[in-house]
């Protein structure tokens, strides 16, 4: 049998995906947002306007998930394209 | 103001009286007078952990940004006069649509926080509509014909 390591909580922690919320605000256009989507995070054009008709619909939408620095770089990127945005734990 | 697409892939804007002149300008003041900066607007609702660092570090980068959207159409209507005529090029199409978002924004936070038995005939509520809409079009133009593939 092979000894594992234990795996601390912080550490399991560290691994779950980081999640980036775009949430709807009542001036953006919604091909703008769509085009934002597409530069930003590289989504197909297909994807990226599922992805606004959530925001659209559902007042938010998680707009891409991965590792914490990639999430908070993407957060940045689109809070400078006037979208507001966060980051949180993917799941919660 | 006539403004149109141009046979090059940019916008031509060209300045008639000093109503136009002062629509554009408007662009920048109304920006101006928005109820808090937009970098906290945008980034506000960032969680406990994040705050700090995001205070720190990017939202003066944010607020940086949405300054120099404004300065290039503060820039652009620098020292025009009714007659001038100027381009809205491809690399200048971001900063244009912020500045115009940012007018945007301001105005809908205006029309939001007014008391619901404002005289539709009071003149600030006129203004606010018809560069509201004004804002709008010009927006769009500007998406449609310098920044969307």
């Amino acid at each position: 049998m092979v000894e594992t390591e234990p795996i601390s909580k912080s550490e399991v922690l560290s691994d779950i995906p980081w999640g980036v919320v775009v949430h709807d605000d009542p001036v953006n256009l919604t091909s703008y947002v769509t085009w934002v989507l597409m530069k930003v995070l590289s989504h197909p054009k297909a994807k990226a306007e599922a992805l606004m008709w959530e925001v659209h619909r559902l007042g938010r939408s998680v707009v891409w998930t991965g590792n914490r620095e990639m999430a908070e770089l993407y957060a940045q990127q689109l809070q400078g394209y006037q979208l507001r945005t966060t980051v949180e734990k993917a799941g919660e | 103001m006539k403004i149109a697409p141009t046979l090059d892939g940019r916008v031509r804007v060209d300045l008639e009286n000093e109503k136009d002149i002062w629509a554009l300008i408007s662009i920048v003041v109304d920006a101006g007078g928005a109820m808090g900066p937009l970098s906290d607007q945008v980034a506000g609702g960032m969680g406990a952990e994040f705050a700090e660092d995001w205070r720190e570090w990017v939202v003066p980068d944010l607020a940086d940004q949405f300054r120099a959207q404004l300065s290039e159409v503060a820039g652009t209507m620098e020292g025009k006069a009714p007659g001038d005529s100027f381009f809205i090029a491809r690399e200048q199409a971001e900063l244009w649509y912020g500045a115009l978002n940012q007018a945007r924004r301001a105005l809908h936070a205006q029309r939001s926080s007014s008391p619901e038995d404002t005289e539709p005939d009071d003149s600030e509520v006129r203004r606010a509509r018809i560069l509201g809409s004004f804002y709008d079009r010009l927006q769009i133009l500007v998406f449609e014909t310098l920044m969307e593939p």
